[in-house]
């Protein structure tokens, strides 16, 4: 078991397979050897940390990526956003929880789940207009005139499908 | 609204973090992302991976081939800027001339292999065509017929399968012809291992098969799991039995198999998608599908074409052939990996060209036109359809052409019909002989009107615009919608022409139609 200590201060004890599928984890538990010592995670909420670890435990015992094949996949990767029938489930959730999430993976460095949190961005942001992601995302449109004809003029090609 | 300064936000991301999100989704999302604010457009200018993804959707193409090199980005990109701009200025890399030394009147050309062969002939020629990428390698191998006599031949090298069109002699003139589909492996000639059967049977009714000596083969096609070919009646003066468009799913054991008759006749045939194919009548266009596998295929919409002054019809024979190279996407997942990216047509969208051949009842020869429209537009025709007369019936009523063709297709007339009429598509390209050498390529992207940039091009645009002009022998309007780019090549003595994703093959025959040149430019 490990001890992981949450930045609002609560300690949470994880089977070591399961932690291990955080790649920052897993790193520091291989450098440091077995010991007893607790891993503060200064970045992560409790609260979040409860959904990671929620995620972890349901894909326990899969196999990581490897840190190539990422590398190639981050490149020429299908732009595919399909998500399994359980990630979707888990990843229903407000916004602030959702971009939560996706820090914490990417903190942690486990990447099925940065994906997953990625994808379903993704997806909410996929067939809008510039006005709906601005309303979706509580962005100010901060363009001037002058600078939206330009834009709308160099991507006038788009509009018509 | 509540806001909390220390809340999370899109655009406070990581721009790192900001460019994975973004990473998965197209060329059109990512152009609204970029007009929604400074730092959205900021993040999708400054990644190379972004800007790449919206100039694949820009010229309407996916890239095959670096899957296992790790080509940079940049590289990619310019790679695809100049395979674009050769296309545009008909600036091929390479030629390659081949000689072949047969009387091949039938060919087919398919995912870079082109291969021929005489009717009656002892077997099929194929060659492995040199790419821009791979221009050493032409591979030649062949396939003797070795069952019956050979009378059209297909293949489709994503599958292996190589369709053979057989017949066996005839005993007396009343008997019917024995056609055979031949199911083999492209690479071994073997009986293809996925096949049901190895050899199907075309004619099984019998009401066909007692006027069976007045049907010709017309057109053999296989997509997907989809065999078929269409018989046309072939008798000019009494035409009793009408065209048949026989289908097989070559893959299942109780094979799903249709005979389709049509009261107005069938032209031609196209496919639309997996589960879907366009039939070209005398007169019109019904769309068909065929998803429903306990059915026979439905007929989905009815869509007529302009309509004609008096003494005026439209034409039963059809006279133009199609042939459409692009990719299906099973065809683009098998690429092989190599250094050099290649770029294939995105196959969510392309044109498809419809002869359509006039006749006034005083003259003798008819007058040929072609036009074009999207796949994706005459897809929608079917809502349209359905939206005005329901479901359609075996003597429902047509779409009329005012209400779906002036703002869907581009009309062109033929100038000539003397010579062998062939359209050759592949995507959003056409490429055919003009009058009298000269290649006329034309890209129907309707992406590259805009940013229309002239430098160093040897064509013109031509912008696609409504009009109510009204030209006789017609008495409707016809379409001009769908603008285009026009490049004119330089001179070459040539009789057919294909094209595909990165090459021109030019055919050239001599006065008894012997093949005596094949000629390979390379984009």
């Amino acid at each position: 078991m490990v001890l992981l200590v949450t930045s609002d201060n609560v300690q949470f004890q994880v089977d070591k397979e399961v932690v291990e599928r955080s790649v920052l984890i897993k790193n520091m538990l291989e450098d440091v050897g077995e010991s007893d010592q607790s891993i503060p995670l200064a970045n992560v909420s409790s609260s979040v940390l409860k959904k990671v670890i929620e995620y972890c435990e349901h894909h326990r015992g899969e196999p990581l990526p490897s840190a190539d094949a990422d590398q190639n996949q981050d490149e020429t990767r299908k732009r595919t956003t399909d998500i399994s029938e359980w990630d979707q489930k888990f990843i229903t959730v407000d916004q602030e929880m959702l971009f939560e999430i996706i820090l914490a993976a990417n903190y942690l460095d486990i990447k099925s789940l940065l994906d997953v949190g990625c994808k379903t961005v993704a997806n909410m942001i996929k067939g809008k207009t510039p006005e709906e992601i601005r309303r979706l995302f509580n962005i100010v449109n901060d363009f001037t005139p002058e600078e939206e004809a330009q834009i709308k003029k160099e991507n006038e090609w788009a509009e018509d499908r | 609204m509540t806001w909390k300064m220390n809340t999370v936000t899109l655009v406070r991301f990581p721009p790192e973090l900001l460019c994975h999100i973004l990473g998965f989704l197209d060329g059109y999302d990512l152009v609204r992302v970029r007009k929604a604010c400074k730092a959205l457009k900021e993040t999708v200018d400054n990644s190379e991976m972004l800007q790449y993804a919206i100039d694949l959707r820009y010229f309407r193409v996916v890239e095959v081939g670096t899957y296992e090199t790790n080509l940079p980005l940049a590289a990619r990109r310019k790679r695809l800027r100049h395979h674009e701009t050769a296309w545009k200025r008909m600036e091929y890399k390479q030629k390659y001339t081949l000689r072949p030394s047969t009387e091949d009147n039938i060919y087919h050309f398919a995912g870079g292999i082109f291969a021929g062969a005489e009717d009656d002939g002892p077997g099929i020629h194929f060659m492995r065509l040199p790419s821009a990428a791979d221009p050493d390698v032409v591979r030649c191998w062949n396939h003797p017929v070795d069952l019956g006599t050979l009378v059209d031949f297909t293949f489709c090298p994503e599958q292996d399968l190589l369709v053979l069109l057989t017949s066996t002699p005839i005993d007396s003139w009343y008997s019917s012809p024995v056609h055979d589909i031949h199911l083999r492996s492209l690479k071994t000639n073997e009986a293809h291992p996925d096949a049901a059967q190895s050899i199907l049977k075309a004619f099984y009714v019998d009401h066909i098969a007692t006027h069976a000596h007045q049907l010709c083969p017309e057109k053999l096609q296989v997509v997907g799991n989809y065999v078929s070919l269409l018989y046309l009646d072939n008798n000019p003066i009494n035409r009793t039995v009408g065209d048949y468009l026989q289908m097989w799913d070559w893959k299942s054991k109780d094979g799903y198999l249709f005979i389709l008759e049509v009261d107005d006749g069938i032209n031609d045939y196209f496919f639309l998608g997996e589960d879907k194919f366009l039939i070209v009548t005398h007169g019109g266009m019904e769309i068909y599908s065929i998803a429903d596998k306990l059915r026979p295929p439905q007929c989905t919409s009815k869509l007529s074409f302009p309509s004609l002054m008096d003494h005026w019809r439209y034409n039963d024979v059809p006279m133009t052939k199609t042939i459409d190279t692009t990719p299906s996407s099973v065809f683009l997942h098998a690429q092989k990996s190599t250094d050099q990216p290649s770029f294939y047509p995105s196959p969510d969208d392309k044109i498809m060209v419809i002869p359509v051949h006039i006749f006034c009842l005083h003259e003798k020869d008819p007058h040929s036109y072609f036009f074009i429209a999207r796949r994706s537009a005459i897809l929608q025709l079917e809502s349209l359809y359905v939206n005005t007369y329901g479901q359609p019936t075996s003597n429902g009523p047509k779409l009329l052409w005012p209400m779906w063709g002036p703002q869907h297709t581009t009309w062109f007339l033929e100038s000539s019909i003397s010579s062998i009429w062939e359209k050759s598509i592949c995507g959003f390209r056409t490429v055919w002989c003009s009058h009298p050498n000269w290649l006329c390529i034309r890209d129907f992207n309707p992406h590259i009107a805009w940013n229309y940039d002239t430098t160093g091009c040897r064509g013109r645009l031509v912008r696609g615009e409504l009009t109510s002009t009204i030209r006789p022998p017609f008495t409707e309007p016809l379409g001009s919608a769908l603008g285009y780019r026009e490049t004119i090549s330089e001179e070459f003595d040539v009789t057919e022409v294909v094209v595909d994703e990165s090459r021109i093959v030019l055919m050239t025959r001599n006065n008894s139609a012997r093949l005596q040149k094949v000629e390979v430019l390379m984009f």
